[in-house]
Protein backbone atom coordinates (compact mmCIF):
# COMPACT_ATOMS: atom_id res chain seq x y z
CA UNK A 1 0.00 0.00 0.00
CA UNK A 2 1.27 3.44 -0.86
CA UNK A 3 2.42 5.59 2.01
CA UNK A 4 1.17 9.13 2.41
CA UNK A 5 3.41 12.15 2.18
CA UNK A 6 2.40 13.93 5.39
CA UNK A 7 5.57 14.47 7.42
CA UNK A 8 5.19 15.50 11.04
CA UNK A 9 8.73 15.70 12.28
CA UNK A 10 10.80 13.51 14.57
CA UNK A 11 9.03 11.68 17.39
CA UNK A 12 11.07 10.00 20.09
CA UNK A 13 10.42 6.33 19.92
CA UNK A 14 12.82 4.62 22.29
CA UNK A 15 16.37 4.73 23.49
CA UNK A 16 19.51 2.83 22.61
CA UNK A 17 21.20 0.79 25.28
CA UNK A 18 19.88 2.30 28.47
CA UNK A 19 16.19 2.86 29.06
CA UNK A 20 15.27 6.39 28.00
CA UNK A 21 13.87 8.83 30.53
CA UNK A 22 12.45 11.05 27.82
CA UNK A 23 14.21 13.95 29.42
CA UNK A 24 13.44 17.35 27.99
CA UNK A 25 16.34 19.75 28.26
CA UNK A 26 15.56 23.44 28.71
CA UNK A 27 17.28 25.67 26.15
CA UNK A 28 16.54 29.18 24.99
CA UNK A 29 14.99 30.74 21.93
CA UNK A 30 15.86 34.33 21.20
CA UNK A 31 12.92 36.46 22.41
CA UNK A 32 13.92 39.38 20.21
CA UNK A 33 15.24 38.05 16.93
CA UNK A 34 12.69 38.64 14.22
CA UNK A 35 14.48 36.46 11.70
CA UNK A 36 13.06 32.99 11.20
CA UNK A 37 11.92 32.55 14.78
CA UNK A 38 9.33 29.80 14.46
CA UNK A 39 10.06 26.30 15.75
CA UNK A 40 7.57 23.42 15.66
CA UNK A 41 7.18 20.31 17.75
CA UNK A 42 9.33 17.63 16.14
CA UNK A 43 11.66 20.07 14.42
CA UNK A 44 15.39 19.37 14.58
CA UNK A 45 17.03 22.41 16.10
CA UNK A 46 20.52 23.82 15.99
CA UNK A 47 22.43 25.78 18.59
CA UNK A 48 23.89 29.06 17.42
CA UNK A 49 26.92 30.90 18.69
CA UNK A 50 24.51 33.21 20.50
CA UNK A 51 23.42 30.32 22.71
CA UNK A 52 19.92 30.35 21.28
CA UNK A 53 18.41 27.59 19.22
CA UNK A 54 16.78 27.78 15.82
CA UNK A 55 15.01 25.49 13.41
CA UNK A 56 17.61 23.47 11.49
CA UNK A 57 17.98 25.08 8.09
CA UNK A 58 17.43 28.66 9.18
CA UNK A 59 20.07 31.22 10.08
CA UNK A 60 22.67 29.55 7.83
CA UNK A 61 22.32 26.23 9.61
CA UNK A 62 22.19 23.36 7.17
CA UNK A 63 22.50 19.61 7.04
CA UNK A 64 26.24 19.95 6.64
CA UNK A 65 27.04 22.92 8.86
CA UNK A 66 30.10 25.03 8.27
CA UNK A 67 32.13 26.19 11.23
CA UNK A 68 30.28 28.68 13.37
CA UNK A 69 26.92 28.25 11.69
CA UNK A 70 25.45 26.00 14.32
CA UNK A 71 25.05 22.29 14.56
CA UNK A 72 22.13 20.01 15.39
CA UNK A 73 21.51 19.98 19.12
CA UNK A 74 18.28 18.02 19.40
CA UNK A 75 14.59 17.84 18.62
CA UNK A 76 12.22 20.55 19.81
CA UNK A 77 9.07 19.42 21.64
CA UNK A 78 7.56 22.55 23.16
CA UNK A 79 8.17 25.80 24.94
CA UNK A 80 6.83 28.36 27.35
CA UNK A 81 6.98 32.13 27.28
CA UNK A 82 5.32 35.12 28.83
CA UNK A 83 2.57 36.22 26.47
CA UNK A 84 2.09 39.97 26.16
CA UNK A 85 -1.46 39.69 24.86
CA UNK A 86 -2.61 37.05 27.33
CA UNK A 87 -0.70 38.55 30.27
CA UNK A 88 0.29 35.15 31.53
CA UNK A 89 2.70 32.32 30.85
CA UNK A 90 1.75 30.54 27.66
CA UNK A 91 2.66 26.93 27.03
CA UNK A 92 2.79 25.86 23.43
CA UNK A 93 3.93 22.87 21.44
CA UNK A 94 5.43 25.31 18.93
CA UNK A 95 7.09 28.68 19.14
CA UNK A 96 4.97 31.04 17.07
CA UNK A 97 7.47 33.88 16.85
CA UNK A 98 8.59 36.81 18.91
CA UNK A 99 5.58 39.04 18.28
CA UNK A 100 3.73 38.11 21.45
CA UNK A 101 6.72 37.43 23.67
CA UNK A 102 7.76 39.48 26.66
CA UNK A 103 11.43 39.72 25.79
CA UNK A 104 12.55 40.32 29.36
CA UNK A 105 11.14 36.98 30.45
CA UNK A 106 12.76 34.98 27.65
CA UNK A 107 11.60 31.81 26.00
CA UNK A 108 12.19 28.42 27.55
CA UNK A 109 12.37 25.70 24.93
CA UNK A 110 12.23 21.97 25.61
CA UNK A 111 14.55 19.89 23.51
CA UNK A 112 15.42 16.20 23.36
CA UNK A 113 19.20 16.06 23.36
CA UNK A 114 19.70 12.47 24.57
CA UNK A 115 22.45 11.04 22.28
CA UNK A 116 20.83 7.61 22.69
CA UNK A 117 17.38 8.71 21.56
CA UNK A 118 15.71 7.03 18.61
CA UNK A 119 13.14 8.81 16.55
CA UNK A 120 10.50 7.71 14.11
CA UNK A 121 10.24 9.97 11.08
CA UNK A 122 8.88 9.93 7.57
CA UNK A 123 11.30 9.46 4.67
CA UNK A 124 11.25 11.47 1.45
CA UNK A 125 10.18 10.49 -2.05
CA UNK A 126 12.87 7.80 -2.19
CA UNK A 127 11.88 4.75 -0.19
CA UNK A 128 14.28 3.79 2.57
CA UNK A 129 14.78 0.04 2.53
CA UNK A 130 16.76 -2.53 4.43
CA UNK A 131 19.84 -1.74 2.35
CA UNK A 132 19.83 1.82 3.63
CA UNK A 133 20.03 0.87 7.27
CA UNK A 134 23.33 2.16 8.59
CA UNK A 135 23.50 5.10 6.23
CA UNK A 136 23.45 8.68 7.41
CA UNK A 137 20.63 10.96 6.40
CA UNK A 138 19.73 14.63 6.39
CA UNK A 139 16.61 16.67 6.98
CA UNK A 140 14.15 18.47 4.75
CA UNK A 141 10.76 20.02 5.35
CA UNK A 142 7.41 19.58 3.67
CA UNK A 143 5.63 22.76 2.71
CA UNK A 144 3.64 23.96 5.67
CA UNK A 145 1.87 27.01 6.97
CA UNK A 146 4.74 28.49 8.95
CA UNK A 147 6.55 31.68 8.04
CA UNK A 148 10.24 30.81 8.32
CA UNK A 149 12.60 31.12 5.42
CA UNK A 150 14.45 27.84 5.48
CA UNK A 151 17.09 26.48 3.14
CA UNK A 152 15.70 22.96 3.60
CA UNK A 153 12.04 23.59 2.83
CA UNK A 154 9.31 26.10 2.13
CA UNK A 155 7.43 27.69 5.06
CA UNK A 156 7.98 24.63 7.27
CA UNK A 157 5.67 23.75 10.14
CA UNK A 158 1.94 23.53 10.66
CA UNK A 159 0.55 26.41 12.70
CA UNK A 160 -2.79 24.62 13.20
CA UNK A 161 -1.32 21.66 15.03
CA UNK A 162 2.01 23.13 16.04
CA UNK A 163 3.65 20.05 14.54
CA UNK A 164 6.75 19.96 12.40
CA UNK A 165 6.73 19.12 8.71
CA UNK A 166 10.29 17.81 8.87
CA UNK A 167 11.21 14.50 7.27
CA UNK A 168 14.34 12.51 6.66
CA UNK A 169 15.63 13.57 3.26
CA UNK A 170 16.17 10.19 1.65
CA UNK A 171 15.93 11.77 -1.79
CA UNK A 172 19.02 13.96 -1.78
CA UNK A 173 20.84 13.69 1.55
CA UNK A 174 21.43 10.02 2.30
CA UNK A 175 24.76 8.26 2.23
CA UNK A 176 27.96 7.76 4.13
CA UNK A 177 28.93 11.37 4.89
CA UNK A 178 29.76 11.74 8.56
CA UNK A 179 28.38 15.26 8.70
CA UNK A 180 24.78 14.23 8.06
CA UNK A 181 22.80 14.79 11.25
CA UNK A 182 20.89 11.50 11.57
CA UNK A 183 21.55 7.83 11.00
CA UNK A 184 19.08 5.25 9.73
CA UNK A 185 18.87 2.40 12.19
CA UNK A 186 15.62 0.67 11.29
CA UNK A 187 12.31 0.62 9.48
CA UNK A 188 9.03 1.12 11.29
CA UNK A 189 7.57 -2.11 12.58
CA UNK A 190 9.76 -4.40 10.53
CA UNK A 191 11.03 -7.59 12.04
CA UNK A 192 14.57 -8.58 11.07
CA UNK A 193 13.09 -11.19 8.72
CA UNK A 194 11.39 -8.44 6.72
CA UNK A 195 7.83 -9.21 7.80
CA UNK A 196 5.43 -6.51 8.88
CA UNK A 197 1.78 -7.15 9.77
CA UNK A 198 1.14 -3.42 9.71
CA UNK A 199 2.33 -3.00 6.13
CA UNK A 200 -1.14 -1.87 5.02
CA UNK A 201 -1.05 1.05 7.43
CA UNK A 202 0.28 4.23 5.78
CA UNK A 203 3.96 4.70 6.55
CA UNK A 204 4.78 1.06 7.10
CA UNK A 205 5.52 -0.04 3.53
CA UNK A 206 9.28 0.22 2.98
CA UNK A 207 8.95 -0.60 -0.70
CA UNK A 208 7.21 2.71 -1.36
CA UNK A 209 8.14 6.34 -0.96
CA UNK A 210 7.46 8.23 2.26
CA UNK A 211 7.81 5.21 4.54
CA UNK A 212 8.51 5.75 8.20
CA UNK A 213 11.96 4.98 9.46
CA UNK A 214 13.78 4.92 12.76
CA UNK A 215 16.77 7.20 13.09
CA UNK A 216 19.19 8.22 15.77
CA UNK A 217 21.45 11.25 16.12
CA UNK A 218 24.66 11.10 14.12
CA UNK A 219 26.32 14.48 13.98
CA UNK A 220 25.17 16.69 16.84
CA UNK A 221 26.50 19.13 19.37
CA UNK A 222 26.78 16.25 21.86
CA UNK A 223 28.25 13.68 19.51
CA UNK A 224 30.52 13.83 16.50
CA UNK A 225 29.29 12.18 13.38
CA UNK A 226 30.66 8.92 12.08
CA UNK A 227 30.75 7.61 8.55
CA UNK A 228 27.72 5.69 7.39
CA UNK A 229 27.95 2.18 6.11
CA UNK B 1 -40.86 55.37 9.71
CA UNK B 2 -43.16 53.28 11.83
CA UNK B 3 -45.95 51.08 10.53
CA UNK B 4 -48.68 53.69 10.23
CA UNK B 5 -52.21 54.13 8.89
CA UNK B 6 -51.03 54.39 5.32
CA UNK B 7 -49.39 50.98 5.62
CA UNK B 8 -52.62 49.32 6.73
CA UNK B 9 -55.11 51.52 4.89
CA UNK B 10 -57.59 48.78 4.02
CA UNK B 11 -57.64 47.46 7.56
CA UNK B 12 -59.25 50.70 8.73
CA UNK B 13 -62.67 50.00 7.25
CA UNK B 14 -65.00 47.00 7.70
CA UNK B 15 -65.85 44.71 4.83
CA UNK B 16 -62.63 42.79 4.11
CA UNK B 17 -63.31 39.10 3.53
CA UNK B 18 -59.98 38.19 5.03
CA UNK B 19 -56.39 39.24 5.70
CA UNK B 20 -53.70 36.99 4.20
CA UNK B 21 -49.94 37.02 4.27
CA UNK B 22 -48.89 34.83 7.12
CA UNK B 23 -48.41 31.16 6.31
CA UNK B 24 -47.70 27.90 7.98
CA UNK B 25 -43.99 27.63 8.58
CA UNK B 26 -41.64 24.86 7.55
CA UNK B 27 -40.99 22.64 10.56
CA UNK B 28 -37.60 23.01 12.16
CA UNK B 29 -34.83 21.27 10.23
CA UNK B 30 -31.58 22.43 11.77
CA UNK B 31 -32.20 20.37 14.90
CA UNK B 32 -32.09 17.20 12.82
CA UNK B 33 -28.59 18.06 11.62
CA UNK B 34 -26.95 19.81 14.55
CA UNK B 35 -26.62 18.72 18.16
CA UNK B 36 -27.94 21.33 20.54
CA UNK B 37 -25.68 22.54 23.35
CA UNK B 38 -26.27 25.24 25.93
CA UNK B 39 -23.50 27.78 26.26
CA UNK B 40 -22.48 30.10 29.06
CA UNK B 41 -19.50 31.77 27.42
CA UNK B 42 -18.80 34.25 24.65
CA UNK B 43 -16.58 31.79 22.87
CA UNK B 44 -16.82 28.03 23.10
CA UNK B 45 -13.70 26.07 22.30
CA UNK B 46 -13.38 22.35 21.67
CA UNK B 47 -9.99 20.67 21.61
CA UNK B 48 -9.19 17.69 19.43
CA UNK B 49 -6.65 15.46 21.13
CA UNK B 50 -4.36 12.81 19.80
CA UNK B 51 -4.31 9.61 21.82
CA UNK B 52 -2.03 6.63 21.25
CA UNK B 53 -1.24 5.04 17.91
CA UNK B 54 -0.64 1.41 17.10
CA UNK B 55 1.40 -0.75 19.41
CA UNK B 56 4.84 -1.43 18.01
CA UNK B 57 6.75 -4.59 17.32
CA UNK B 58 9.14 -5.55 20.09
CA UNK B 59 12.13 -7.80 19.54
CA UNK B 60 13.49 -10.18 22.12
CA UNK B 61 15.44 -8.25 24.71
CA UNK B 62 14.83 -5.03 22.84
CA UNK B 63 13.32 -1.89 24.23
CA UNK B 64 9.63 -1.22 24.28
CA UNK B 65 8.66 1.54 21.91
CA UNK B 66 7.09 4.58 23.48
CA UNK B 67 4.54 6.83 21.88
CA UNK B 68 4.76 10.22 23.53
CA UNK B 69 2.87 11.98 20.79
CA UNK B 70 -0.42 12.19 22.67
CA UNK B 71 -1.71 15.69 23.18
CA UNK B 72 -3.65 18.52 21.68
CA UNK B 73 -3.80 18.88 17.94
CA UNK B 74 -6.54 21.37 17.10
CA UNK B 75 -8.93 23.77 18.74
CA UNK B 76 -12.26 24.58 17.17
CA UNK B 77 -13.80 27.93 18.03
CA UNK B 78 -17.45 28.76 18.06
CA UNK B 79 -18.35 32.38 18.68
CA UNK B 80 -21.98 33.28 19.14
CA UNK B 81 -23.89 35.63 16.92
CA UNK B 82 -26.41 38.17 18.11
CA UNK B 83 -29.62 38.11 16.14
CA UNK B 84 -32.18 40.86 16.50
CA UNK B 85 -35.16 42.35 14.73
CA UNK B 86 -37.72 44.94 15.77
CA UNK B 87 -40.47 47.11 14.42
CA UNK B 88 -42.39 50.21 15.42
CA UNK B 89 -46.08 50.81 14.91
CA UNK B 90 -47.96 54.03 15.53
CA UNK B 91 -50.69 54.30 18.14
CA UNK B 92 -53.25 55.15 15.49
CA UNK B 93 -52.33 52.05 13.49
CA UNK B 94 -53.04 50.00 16.58
CA UNK B 95 -56.20 51.76 17.68
CA UNK B 96 -57.84 51.97 14.26
CA UNK B 97 -56.94 48.50 12.96
CA UNK B 98 -60.24 46.61 12.69
CA UNK B 99 -58.56 43.28 12.04
CA UNK B 100 -56.32 42.89 15.05
CA UNK B 101 -56.79 39.14 15.23
CA UNK B 102 -55.38 38.72 11.71
CA UNK B 103 -52.78 41.52 11.85
CA UNK B 104 -51.87 41.70 15.53
CA UNK B 105 -49.87 44.83 16.30
CA UNK B 106 -47.85 43.06 18.95
CA UNK B 107 -47.13 40.00 16.84
CA UNK B 108 -46.10 40.62 13.28
CA UNK B 109 -44.15 37.41 13.01
CA UNK B 110 -40.96 37.78 14.97
CA UNK B 111 -41.03 34.09 15.85
CA UNK B 112 -41.20 33.06 12.23
CA UNK B 113 -38.50 35.52 11.20
CA UNK B 114 -36.11 34.30 13.82
CA UNK B 115 -36.88 30.65 13.20
CA UNK B 116 -36.20 30.86 9.51
CA UNK B 117 -33.10 32.97 10.02
CA UNK B 118 -31.81 30.24 12.28
CA UNK B 119 -32.42 27.66 9.58
CA UNK B 120 -30.37 29.69 7.12
CA UNK B 121 -27.53 30.14 9.55
CA UNK B 122 -27.54 26.40 10.17
CA UNK B 123 -27.68 25.45 6.51
CA UNK B 124 -24.87 27.89 5.85
CA UNK B 125 -22.48 25.52 7.62
CA UNK B 126 -23.27 22.94 4.96
CA UNK B 127 -23.51 25.41 2.08
CA UNK B 128 -20.02 26.71 2.82
CA UNK B 129 -18.58 23.40 3.93
CA UNK B 130 -15.80 23.48 1.36
CA UNK B 131 -14.62 26.95 2.36
CA UNK B 132 -12.22 27.19 5.25
CA UNK B 133 -13.12 29.73 7.91
CA UNK B 134 -10.02 30.79 9.83
CA UNK B 135 -12.15 31.98 12.74
CA UNK B 136 -13.17 28.39 13.36
CA UNK B 137 -9.57 27.30 13.50
CA UNK B 138 -9.62 23.55 13.81
CA UNK B 139 -7.47 21.45 11.53
CA UNK B 140 -6.81 24.25 9.06
CA UNK B 141 -8.99 22.93 6.24
CA UNK B 142 -12.66 23.25 5.43
CA UNK B 143 -15.30 21.10 7.13
CA UNK B 144 -15.62 19.01 3.98
CA UNK B 145 -12.15 18.49 2.60
CA UNK B 146 -10.12 15.87 0.80
CA UNK B 147 -7.19 16.39 3.14
CA UNK B 148 -8.00 16.52 6.83
CA UNK B 149 -4.64 16.15 8.57
CA UNK B 150 -4.03 13.46 11.12
CA UNK B 151 -0.62 12.38 12.31
CA UNK B 152 1.25 10.99 9.35
CA UNK B 153 -1.45 11.21 6.70
CA UNK B 154 -4.57 12.96 5.56
CA UNK B 155 -8.17 11.77 5.32
CA UNK B 156 -10.95 12.82 3.00
CA UNK B 157 -14.60 13.31 3.88
CA UNK B 158 -15.30 14.77 0.51
CA UNK B 159 -16.27 13.76 -3.00
CA UNK B 160 -17.52 15.52 -6.09
CA UNK B 161 -19.96 12.95 -7.43
CA UNK B 162 -23.65 13.37 -8.09
CA UNK B 163 -25.95 11.38 -5.87
CA UNK B 164 -26.71 7.93 -7.19
CA UNK B 165 -26.58 4.36 -5.95
CA UNK B 166 -22.87 3.82 -6.42
CA UNK B 167 -21.78 7.20 -5.04
CA UNK B 168 -24.01 6.87 -1.99
CA UNK B 169 -22.66 3.40 -1.30
CA UNK B 170 -19.13 4.65 -1.87
CA UNK B 171 -19.71 7.38 0.69
CA UNK B 172 -21.10 4.98 3.27
CA UNK B 173 -18.17 2.64 2.77
CA UNK B 174 -15.65 5.49 2.83
CA UNK B 175 -16.94 6.63 6.22
CA UNK B 176 -16.50 3.16 7.61
CA UNK B 177 -13.18 2.50 5.94
CA UNK B 178 -11.31 5.77 6.06
CA UNK B 179 -12.32 7.65 9.17
CA UNK B 180 -9.58 7.49 11.78
CA UNK B 181 -8.64 9.29 14.95
CA UNK B 182 -5.70 11.67 15.18
CA UNK B 183 -3.29 8.83 15.84
CA UNK B 184 -4.49 6.83 12.86
CA UNK B 185 -6.66 4.24 14.61
CA UNK B 186 -9.92 3.37 12.93
CA UNK B 187 -13.01 4.76 14.63
CA UNK B 188 -16.55 3.44 14.71
CA UNK B 189 -18.02 5.75 12.11
CA UNK B 190 -21.16 4.95 10.16
CA UNK B 191 -23.45 7.00 7.98
CA UNK B 192 -26.80 7.58 9.61
CA UNK B 193 -28.71 10.18 7.61
CA UNK B 194 -28.64 11.55 4.08
CA UNK B 195 -29.18 15.32 3.85
CA UNK B 196 -30.21 16.64 0.45
CA UNK B 197 -31.69 19.71 -1.22
CA UNK B 198 -35.28 19.49 -2.51
CA UNK B 199 -34.13 18.84 -6.06
CA UNK B 200 -32.54 15.54 -5.04
CA UNK B 201 -35.51 14.16 -3.14
CA UNK B 202 -36.75 11.99 -6.03
CA UNK B 203 -33.28 10.44 -6.26
CA UNK B 204 -33.16 9.87 -2.51
CA UNK B 205 -36.61 8.25 -2.53
CA UNK B 206 -35.59 5.85 -5.25
CA UNK B 207 -32.40 4.97 -3.41
CA UNK B 208 -33.73 4.55 0.11
CA UNK B 209 -37.38 3.56 -0.20
CA UNK B 210 -37.06 0.39 -2.18
CA UNK B 211 -36.36 -3.13 -1.00
CA UNK B 212 -34.82 -4.10 -4.33
CA UNK B 213 -31.83 -2.62 -6.06
CA UNK B 214 -32.82 0.69 -7.60
CA UNK B 215 -32.69 1.17 -11.35
CA UNK B 216 -32.35 -2.46 -12.35
CA UNK B 217 -34.67 -5.21 -13.45
CA UNK B 218 -32.85 -7.67 -11.24
CA UNK B 219 -34.14 -8.93 -7.95
CA UNK B 220 -30.98 -7.95 -6.10
CA UNK B 221 -31.63 -6.54 -2.67
CA UNK B 222 -31.05 -2.83 -2.13
CA UNK B 223 -27.59 -2.80 -0.56
CA UNK B 224 -28.03 0.77 0.67
CA UNK B 225 -30.37 -0.53 3.34
CA UNK B 226 -27.68 -2.67 4.94
CA UNK B 227 -24.21 -1.62 3.86
CA UNK B 228 -22.17 -0.35 6.81
CA UNK B 229 -25.32 -0.45 8.92
CA UNK B 230 -27.50 1.17 6.27
CA UNK B 231 -28.88 4.63 6.83
CA UNK B 232 -30.92 4.12 10.01
CA UNK B 233 -32.30 7.64 9.92
CA UNK B 234 -33.09 7.66 6.20
CA UNK B 235 -32.91 10.93 4.36
CA UNK B 236 -34.03 14.45 5.10
CA UNK B 237 -34.62 17.35 2.78
CA UNK B 238 -33.19 20.66 3.85
CA UNK B 239 -34.98 23.54 2.19
CA UNK B 240 -32.16 25.96 2.80
CA UNK B 241 -29.35 24.23 0.93
CA UNK B 242 -28.25 26.48 -1.89
CA UNK B 243 -26.78 23.88 -4.22
CA UNK B 244 -29.26 21.68 -6.06
CA UNK B 245 -26.64 18.94 -6.40
CA UNK B 246 -24.72 18.90 -3.13
CA UNK B 247 -25.52 16.09 -0.71
CA UNK B 248 -24.28 15.09 2.71
CA UNK B 249 -24.08 12.04 4.90
CA UNK B 250 -24.30 12.65 8.62
CA UNK B 251 -22.46 10.10 10.71
CA UNK B 252 -22.94 8.72 14.20
CA UNK B 253 -20.06 10.93 15.42
CA UNK B 254 -21.07 14.11 17.18
CA UNK B 255 -19.47 17.19 15.70
CA UNK B 256 -22.00 19.55 14.16
CA UNK B 257 -23.03 21.94 16.86
CA UNK B 258 -25.79 24.42 17.55
CA UNK B 259 -25.00 26.36 20.71
CA UNK B 260 -27.64 28.45 22.37
CA UNK B 261 -26.31 31.32 24.46
CA UNK B 262 -29.52 33.31 24.97
CA UNK B 263 -32.90 31.84 24.13
CA UNK B 264 -35.25 33.73 21.85
CA UNK B 265 -36.90 36.53 23.75
CA UNK B 266 -39.21 39.39 22.87
CA UNK B 267 -39.89 42.69 24.52
CA UNK B 268 -42.01 45.74 23.81
CA UNK B 269 -42.49 49.22 25.09
CA UNK B 270 -44.44 52.36 24.27
CA UNK B 271 -42.28 55.31 23.36
CA UNK B 272 -43.10 58.18 25.68
CA UNK B 273 -42.91 61.00 23.18
CA UNK B 274 -44.43 59.40 20.06
CA UNK B 275 -46.77 56.80 21.56
CA UNK B 276 -45.32 54.37 19.03
CA UNK B 277 -45.22 50.75 20.12
CA UNK B 278 -41.72 49.31 19.76
CA UNK B 279 -41.43 45.54 19.58
CA UNK B 280 -38.23 43.59 19.23
CA UNK B 281 -36.86 40.13 19.41
CA UNK B 282 -33.39 38.96 20.36
CA UNK B 283 -31.45 35.77 20.58
CA UNK B 284 -27.84 34.73 20.59
CA UNK B 285 -26.51 31.49 19.26
CA UNK B 286 -24.06 29.99 16.86
CA UNK B 287 -23.73 27.13 14.45
CA UNK B 288 -20.40 25.48 14.05
CA UNK B 289 -18.52 22.24 14.11
CA UNK B 290 -15.79 20.61 16.06
CA UNK B 291 -15.31 17.32 14.30
CA UNK B 292 -15.19 16.73 10.57
CA UNK B 293 -15.90 13.05 11.16
CA UNK B 294 -19.52 13.97 11.74
CA UNK B 295 -20.15 14.53 8.06
CA UNK B 296 -19.28 13.34 4.57
CA UNK B 297 -20.12 15.72 1.77
CA UNK B 298 -20.30 15.91 -1.98
CA UNK B 299 -20.21 19.08 -4.04
CA UNK B 300 -20.50 17.90 -7.67
CA UNK B 301 -18.72 20.13 -10.14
Amino acid sequence: MANTNAPNGFQQYSGTGSAPTYEQVALSISPTSSTNPQIFSGDPVAQLSTGYICQLGTNSTTNTPAAGSGVLVGVFIGCKYLSVSQKRTAWSNYFPGVGDVNSAAGVEAYVITDPNAKFIVQAGSTAVGVANIGENIGVAYGTGTGSNTNTLGTTPGNVSTGLSTAYADSTSVMGTAATYPFRVIGLANYAPDGSNPLQSIPGNDYTAAYNRIIVSFNNTAMKSGVLGT
Amino acid sequence: MAVNLSAIKDLLLPGLRGVEGQYEQIPSQYDKIFTKHDSKMALERTAEMRFLGYAQLKTEGGQTAFDNGAGERFVYNQEHTEIGLGYAITRKAIDDNLYKSQFAPSNLGLTQSFAQTKEIYGANILNTATTYNAAVGGDGVALVSASHPIDGTTISNSTTNDLNESTLLAGMIAIRTNFRDQAGLKVFARGRRLVIPPALEPVAIRLTKTELRPGTADNDVNAIMSTAGGLPEGYMVNDYLTSARAWFLLTNIDGLSYMERIKFETDMQVDFTTDNLLVKGYERYSFGYYNWRSIYGSFPT
